[in-house]
């Protein structure tokens, strides 16, 4: 019965949510009661548009100016005590070669992180990430990535029963096989000890696994280096690896 | 939905021809924002009890800036701006002229008082020989140039020290100078993207300016590199969001102790806008190299100023990025010649006319701010060389002759001036700034809250100013410092 009247919920309210989306926008009533977000969608400017229908049914001769829309008070956020940071990019190069056994010396390693070096978080402050760090320590972690899985003798540190030499027909064909092959990573990136997130970053890594692997050639070991590259950048780029 | 029949004002609005697909798309109307905040998560713990997952933060939608795009130029180490370069006058505004300009580097036979000392060409008054205005014609034609105006800041600041709150990058963002790839870009890696900070109050940590100084330095920023080798879109965007996905378990898992709520939605959208970051954007969209427009206003782009200016200044016009801020370095010039000054003068000059060059072909306003750390004084000493035109020789530092100007290319025709004016604030005879003039005068904070309101008045935003920057410290007497008359 429970669960019955948990289907019966989602429906009811899904169904409201397709209603919702019934590509019409509610006009805003007033300038004061308008939300102050982010966008710059909406200027001050009261003129209204020259040679284009209006299709609003304006009654009000003097539409007022709709209010300049800002980021966040920076007063808030400069307010703030945190105790967590994010690794520098120093910090963010020493710990990805650390764990991937990769030396970040190579040639791959050295022009990818001299490329990156001024996108990658220049001091440890959680304050000032950006999504221009991440793309950087995203980049840094494929990189590290595809020198471990191409390195055979560092590959069989982190993934000792894995098979790099044969197909995910034959590797990563069955559940049991990619929870320990995702276990493996988990516990070498992460460590063994993560607490209660630790289920869900397993099951979506599992779902990655499965989504990486669907459409590729399951008969080729080329697609359980290339799958098990997307696995290990996922990882190695997570929180996980970058918070202090 | 009884109101909305009540109140004509709230009647639902129909966008015609246009569905609403994406996630931007529901964002930009609300939806998500609404629907997605109050019902999904209720929907979520239904199916699972981790509703953790759900609790979506409020990112910023980025969209492309449709206002103002504004360049800063920050001239590292003490340049002159006044009387060599913009005419700097009394209380009476640039063309009172001062008894003499001797320590602002002028010969007597050069004082702008003589004839065909004084060019307006440009709307503000340049001395005629002025380097700056020399670089900026030698780059633009007379059409560009017939669409430009600006204004000089009378105000003195400390010498050779980055400790001068010039910069106003922040607060003119919050202004309305907006981008959907970065808000702000800088060519240094510093809070400011320049060299002079940004007044402390204004500086969000969220916003932290990209550093950019070539065009491979954009592209970095979107392109995913190796990824893109091993997997094709779709897959590559995948494995984002299953970063995303674990990281939002790791940051959620800390209490509001540890990690405030605030920072960690700051946090989890650094991880969505990564997604974001490397769906939107081609190489062609933001790779000043192989924009046609860029090569036709820098013409060498091989060389490092014209690099780093052009790459900033294609992203700032094309809407990308808000606010960029350009630093050139070599400007604490007095080694007792005037040649070395004029030359590096010229050649910000010639950066600042290639912007606006871009700016018309690309049939856009830009907004250019010029600042610099201090000042110099002249002694009387005549530098006799080709570049060092028969001027005196720049011998020391002088932060009381210190100054900043703005100008502004209106792609429509050049702005109206709002007062008559052109010169905020006034120098004393000795050529050094009236620090009681303005509330300017003496206080870099607030003339990056003047530049501030400048920019708001070109939107009809003037009133906004305390909403902006805090506090508006000139009072009843703001209009008096504004320069121009509403643009758009």
């Amino acid at each position: 019965m429970k669960t019955q009247h948990r289907i019966i919920g989602v429906v009811i309210s899904l169904t409201f949510m397709l209603f919702s989306f019934n590509h019409c926008v509610i006009k805003q009533e007033t300038a004061s009661k308008s939300k102050t977000g982010t966008s710059n969608s909406t200027s001050s400017s009261s003129e209204p548009t020259a040679n284009l229908p209006d299709p609003i049914v304006d009654i009000t001769p003097e539409p007022e100016p709709t209010p300049m829309e800002m980021p966040p008070d920076p007063v808030i956020i400069q307010s703030q005590t945190i105790d967590i940071g994010v690794k520098n990019f120093e910090q963010i190069n020493e710990t990805m070669a650390v764990l991937t056994g990769v030396d970040p010396m190579t040639n791959a390693i050295r022009n990818t992180y001299r490329d990156l070096e001024v996108q990658l978080p220049t001091d440890n402050s959680i304050k000032s990430f950006l999504a221009a760090n991440q793309v950087a320590i995203t980049k840094l972690a494929a990189e590290y990535c595809d020198q471990l899985v191409n390195s055979g003798t560092l590959r069989a540190q982190v993934w000792p029963g894995l098979d790099f030499g044969r197909s995910p027909a034959q590797e990563l064909s069955n559940n049991t096989q990619r929870f320990n092959i995702i276990d493996q990573t988990m516990n070498r990136f992460w460590g063994e000890q993560m607490g209660g997130s630790r289920n869900a970053s397993q099951l979506e890594l599992f779902s990655l696994m499965s989504d990486l692997l669907s459409g590729e050639n399951l008969n080729s070991n080329n697609t359980t280096r290339t799958t098990m590259k997307g696995i290990c950048t996922a990882t190695l780029s997570s929180a996980q690896v970058i918070l202090l | 939905m009884s109101n909305l029949k009540k109140k004509p004002e709230l009647e639902p609005v129909c966008l015609e021809g246009h569905r609403l697909k994406t996630r931007r798309d529901f964002l930009s109307h609300g939806f998500i924002s609404m629907s997605a905040f109050t019902w999904m998560p209720g929907v979520l713990s239904l199916i699972s009890s981790n509703s953790a997952m759900a609790q979506a933060a409020d990112c910023p939608v980025p969209a492309v800036n449709t206002k103002t795009p504004v360049i800063i130029f920050d001239l590292a180490g003490g340049a002159n701006i006044p009387g060599s370069n913009v005419m700097a006058g009394g209380a009476g505004g640039q063309m009172d002229f001062l008894t003499d300009y001797k320590s602002l580097g002028l010969p007597a036979d050069m004082h702008p008082s003589r004839t065909g000392m004084v060019d307006t060409s440009l709307g503000l008054a340049f001395h005629s020989d002025s380097p700056i205005l020399r670089g900026i014609q030698s780059v633009t034609n007379n059409t560009v140039q017939n669409k430009i105006d600006g204004a000089l800041f009378a105000a003195s600041s400390s010498d050779d020290t980055a400790n001068n709150a010039l910069n106003p990058s922040y607060w003119i963002n919050r202004a309305g100078a907006q981008g959907g790839l970065s808000q702000i870009a800088g060519t240094r890696d510093s809070e400011s993207g320049g060299r002079s900070i940004a007044p402390m109050s204004s500086i969000n940590p969220s916003l932290r300016p990209v550093q950019l100084n070539r065009p491979q330095d954009a592209l970095g920023l979107v392109n995913i590199g190796k990824l893109g080798e091993l997997f094709n879109d779709n897959k590559a965007q995948r494995i984002l969001k299953a970063i995303e996905r674990m990281s939002e378990e790791k940051i959620m898992s800390f209490n509001q102790q540890t990690l405030p709520d605030q920072i960690k939605d700051l946090v989890k959208c650094g991880y969505i806008g990564s997604q974001d970051l490397i769906g939107r954007y081609s190489a062609d969209a933001i790779d000043a190299s192989l924009d046609p427009q860029v090569t036709q206003a820098f013409d060498n782009l091989s060389n490092g100023d014209q690099r780093k200016t052009a790459t900033i200044a294609k992203l700032v016009l094309d809407g990308h990025i808000g606010v960029g801020v350009v630093e050139k370095g070599g400007y604490d010039y007095h080694n007792k010649t005037r040649r070395t000054g004029e030359v590096r003068d010229f050649q910000a000059g010639e950066l600042i006319g290639r912007v606006m060059q871009l700016a018309a072909l690309k049939q856009k306003n830009v907004m250019i701010y010029v600042i610099t750390d201090g000042g110099v004084v002249a002694r009387e000493e005549i530098d006799n060389t080709a570049d060092g035109r028969g001027k005196y020789v720049w011998s020391g530092d002088s932060g009381q002759r210190s100054s900043a100007f703005m100008l502004l290319y209106r792609h429509a025709g050049r702005a109206t001036l709002r007062n008559g004016i052109r010169q905020i604030g006034h120098y004393k005879a000795s050529g050094g700034v009236e620090n009681t003039a303005t509330p300017a005068s003496n206080s870099s904070t607030n003339l990056a809250k003047l530049i501030t309101a400048n920019y708001l008045a070109l939107h009809g935003e003037e009133g906004m100013l305390t909403q902006v920057v805090g506090d508006n410290p000139f009072g009843a007497n703001l209009n008096n410092y504004l320069v121009f008359n509403k643009i758009d």
